[in-house]
């Protein structure tokens, strides 16, 4: 006769503590989606902005970037510091040398001073924005500045640039209309490389 | 006027530059967005160039493009370093020149986002239709080359495939499929894909459902004259009713069929994820074969094989601060196997007095279930020096037995009868180190161990270097080990074989060296490799002091013909190639690829010469060239794969090792949208492949008319055509 003894599938008690512990432990900072490596998305940008026509004039001796970091978000932190170091370490932007500063995000209202009075050229939105990519976008529009977002949603919600991955290939994303309104304006042979949001 | 004349001819020139390098800045950036970005070769996202392994990947457009159904036709097609035979089910996946038939797919782990498909019975992964994936719903495939225990346990010997679905962005909407081969199997398909928000977070998911029915054709064999059965002393029944005539063969019209129920789908909330499975694979093979029907009569229905599969896969990753990564895993699956066969032959049975044959019904279980924790850390925070470590803890519970019953008086007998349950944890640590731009260090190693063999310790080192622009060098030494299955541990039956306690895991040390280099949209890669397999497990026949000590402890039967048991017989040694040669034109409308893998391969058995092995070629391929026309034109596609000629495969006689036939496989492939109705798309194939025959042994004698000359091979479905469609109904 056949002895099919039933026998426990799991230690269930540990292994559950262990991952409910893990879910608890982890509540200070949510990974978002980034998708795109942050050295790949740094590798793109620095190819990507000089085709934007006004970057130049932009940017001029120096292309000032900031990168806007969600508080209290370790893994918008934690992204935007990976950027950060990628961009650095390439030094330039085109032909333009480039100094990258990281900031906590205090609201749009005070970025898009602080995007106005530094000549910031590039804005660089790390991952967790969801929340407030409406009134970012809102508050950037008429400045004349590049915003990238790490996630793709965002551009749809009115970040003019991103990056997504579609069958292990990264692709970029450009919202023409928020492009418009940011004085952002790609030449033809990039823009049929990208995704485009009007 | 000399000067403004200078400073416009200055100033033109600047332009010119300014537009030669904008235009070189193009192609390069045309190339950074044809860089695949993989996962599985370091458990974290990297450029595939950069990875520590040769991984190549297969994308949802490649398998559109050229109307692939199924796994084993995206490695046949499509991939570098691997490929599938197909001996009308159970097909069966070799790399590198190494095809070890009758393996069951356990030398291959197969991953479905990453949750390993390989049961734990036997270790067995299935590629075709029986693998439960819709292919719609696959975002892209990554073949990894080469031994992955580093990161993966056991079963990665040959190397590790991981099939990556669609996230809702990329399978938006709802969608009904349906899908014909002429005239002998229909495919009828629902998915869809949303995105939406649930108490304040983004959440979406991604599913598909789908139902694979086929009939036939019918084919020819024999005649293969057997001659006397063993009990009666008359000519061998393979039929039923009628005549017993000694001899199998005949037209199989009814016994090569599939039933293919599957549903996947993927929800993720936040930053959990739930992936669920199930499938079932019900399907007739329609000849007497090694793999899986060694008694059968011919040519009935209900000899026939069914697998169960369920699984579910519950993951979380979070930052706990920045640069620290924590993810976690807790899996479970339950495969449940039922093989059964009728046999009108009394020698095919377990009691001399079943005169009228009898019928088996073999059934496998198997249940696991586990938790993984895995951390990352980056601590420069620019992923120049990061360590992951890992810990993956299973529970499994298997089973298998036989119940063999009289045709004619119902009386029963099991045979080969085991449950039990183990257990298996592994941990690992993997560092990466980038010293400077150009250069990639990897160093890995896991520690596995298992209730059924001990431990082991699987390592990896690699470097990559970036020595000039889109070109990489790269060097991989690693090893990998594939733990003695609960079948090969515990199979019994006291007619012919005993149990193996005491069997060594397989094993495997690889060194490799490639080179890549990319231009634009076009990369060109070479690689090199060898690799040594020890300690391969293999039946042999027991001598005279372990047969009488078998039959002492009553493990086999006094007048059982010959003892058989498991055990680690052999060695094989490989060298070779692989090459391939891809990129893209006219604006990435016009997409090409070769892939090429050559290799040689021996296998070396104490008291025996050094053979090739059965069912390995030597050499193997593919190639395409597809083009999309647009403007609501078609993209037309075609491919070839080739594969040289092997020495034949699935043999009963080891020692018959007659050659068989090599490959050339054409599919051309029609895909577009149907003017005029939004939404609606096609696909139409033609499939033609040159060769008749698979390298697979047919029948109980394996030669036709009494003549070893002429070996029986399985015949292959030589010309299909189908035609698809597909309705997406938008978010």
């Amino acid at each position: 006769m056949p002895a099919h003894r039933p026998g426990p599938l799991l230690a269930r008690r540990g292994v559950l503590s262990a991952f409910v512990g893990v879910l608890l432990g982890a509540q200070r900072g949510q990974a978002d989606d980034l998708v795109v490596p942050p050295d790949l998305q740094a590798e793109l940008l620095i190819k990507v902005a000089p085709y934007d026509r006004n970057f130049a004039a932009r940017a001029g001796e120096l292309a000032r970037v900031l990168v806007m970091t969600r508080p209290n978000d370790a893994a918008s932190l934690g992204a935007g510091v990976q950027f950060e170091r990628a961009l650095a370490r390439r030094g330039a932007i085109g032909s333009v040398k480039s100094r990258i500063e990281v900031r906590p995000f205090v609201g749009a209202p005070a970025l898009k001073a602080i995007c106005a009075s530094d000549r910031v050229s590039i804005v660089y939105f790390s991952t967790g924005f969801g929340a407030e990519a409406d009134t970012i976008a809102d508050g950037l529009s008429g400045l004349d500045l590049l915003s990238v977002a790490a996630t793709p949603e965002l551009v749809q919600r009115r970040m003019v640039l991103g990056f997504e991955l579609t069958s292990g290939r990264p692709k970029l994303l450009v919202n023409l209309a928020q492009a418009r309104r940011q004085n952002v304006a790609f030449r033809a042979e990039v823009l049929k490389l990208m995704k485009v949001y009007e | 006027m000399r000067a403004r004349t200078v400073a416009a001819a200055f100033s033109a020139a600047l332009s010119a530059v300014g537009a030669a390098r904008a235009e070189g800045d193009v192609v390069d950036l045309e190339g950074l967005l044809e860089r695949p970005v993989v996962s599985t070769a370091s458990k974290v996202a990297e450029a595939a160039d950069e990875a520590p392994a040769t991984v190549s990947t297969i994308t949802a457009e490649d398998l559109r493009r050229h109307g692939v159904r199924t796994l084993d036709e995206a490695l046949n097609f499509l991939s570098l370093g691997m490929m599938a035979t197909n001996p009308l089910h159970h097909v069966e996946v070799g790399a590198r020149g190494v095809m070890l038939s009758a393996d069951y797919g356990n030398h291959v782990l197969l991953l479905l986002d990453g949750h390993a498909l390989n049961e734990q019975l036997i270790g067995n992964a299935y590629f075709e239709r029986g693998a439960g994936i819709p292919m719609e719903l696959v975002d892209h495939i990554e073949i990894m080359l080469g031994p992955g225990s580093v990161l993966y346990g056991s079963n990665a010997m040959l190397g590790v495939i991981n099939v990556v679905t669609k996230r809702a962005k990329d399978y938006a909407g709802a969608r009904v499929i349906a899908e014909a081969e002429l005239a002998t199997s229909a495919r009828a398909a629902l998915g869809a894909g949303y995105e939406f928000e649930l108490f304040g977070r983004r959440a979406e998911f991604s599913a598909q459902a789908e139902y694979f029915a086929h009939e036939g054709p019918s084919f020819s064999f024999g005649p293969q004259d057997y001659g006397p059965d063993a009990i009666t002393g008359q000519p061998k029944r393979f039929q039923a009713g009628g005549e017993a005539t000694g001899v199998w063969g005949g037209t199989a019209r009814h016994q090569y069929y599939t039933r293919a129920p599957a549903a996947y789908g993927r929800l993720r909330w936040g930053d959990v994820e739930l992936g669920l499975r199930a499938s079932a694979y019900e399907r007739g093979t329609p000849y007497l074969n090694y793999l899986t029907a060694p008694t059968s009569d011919f040519d009935r229905r209900d000899n026939r094989e069914l697998d169960r599969l369920l699984g579910v896969d519950l993951k979380h990753h979070a930052t706990i601060v920045p640069g620290a990564l924590l993810r976690s895993r807790l899996y479970a699956d339950s495969v449940y196997y039922i093989f059964r066969e009728t046999t009108s032959a009394a020698e095919n049975c377990p009691a001399a007095d079943w005169l009228s044959g009898c019928r088996r019904r073999q059934t496998n279980s198997s249940r696991w279930a586990g938790v993984e924790l895995q951390g990352s850390f980056d601590w420069l925070q620019d992923g120049r020096f990061t360590t992951l470590v890992g810990a993956d803890a299973r529970l499994r519970h298997v089973g298998m037995g036989q119940s063999i019953r009289d045709n004619a008086s119902d009386a029963a007998v099991n045979v080969g009868e085991y449950v039990g349950t183990d257990r298996y944890a592994g941990v690992y640590v993997q560092q990466t180190l980038r010293p400077a731009d150009e250069v990639g260090l990897n160093a890995g190693a896991r520690l596995d161990a298992d209730q059924r063999f001990g431990s082991n310790v699987s390592p990896r080192l690699a470097a990559t270097y970036r020595p000039w622009r889109g070109g990489t060098l790269k060097a991989v030494y690693a090893e990998a080990f594939r733990t003695p299955s609960a079948f090969e541990l515990n199979m019994s039956d006291p007619s012919y074989i005993i149990p193996s306690p005491g069997l060594r895991p397989e094993k495997t040390r690889s060194v490799e060296a490639s080179i890549e280099q990319r231009f634009g949209r076009h990369r060109v890669l070479f690689g090199a490799f060898t690799t040594y397999w020890r300690d391969m497990i293999g039946g042999r026949t027991l001598d005279e002091a372990e047969f009488a000590a078998a039959v002492e402890r009553g493990e086999l039967a006094a007048e059982a013909p010959e003892g058989f048991r498991y055990d680690n017989i052999a060695t094989i040694r490989s060298y070779g190639y692989n090459a391939t040669f891809e990129g893209a034109l006219v604006e990435g409308r016009l997409r090409y690829a070769l892939n090429l893998t050559g290799a040689q391969a021996r296998r070396y058995e104490a008291g025996a010469p050094a053979s090739r092995l059965g069912g390995s070629p030597q050499a193997f391929g593919n190639a395409r060239v597809s083009y999309d026309f647009g403007e609501g034109l078609p993209t037309a596609a075609l491919a070839a794969r080739f594969y040289t000629a092997p020495l034949a495969a699935g043999g009963f006689d080891d020692s018959y090792l007659p050659q068989a036939q090599g490959q050339l496989e054409l599919r051309t492939a029609f895909t577009g949208d149907v003017p005029g109705v939004p939404g609606l798309s096609y696909r139409v194939t033609a499939n033609y492949a040159l060769a008749s025959h698979s390298p697979y042994l047919a029948g109980p004698v394996q030669y036709k008319n009494g003549d070893p000359a002429q070996p029986e091979f399985a015949p292959v479905d030589r010309f299909r055509t189908a035609l698809g469609l597909q309705y997406v109904l938008p978010p």
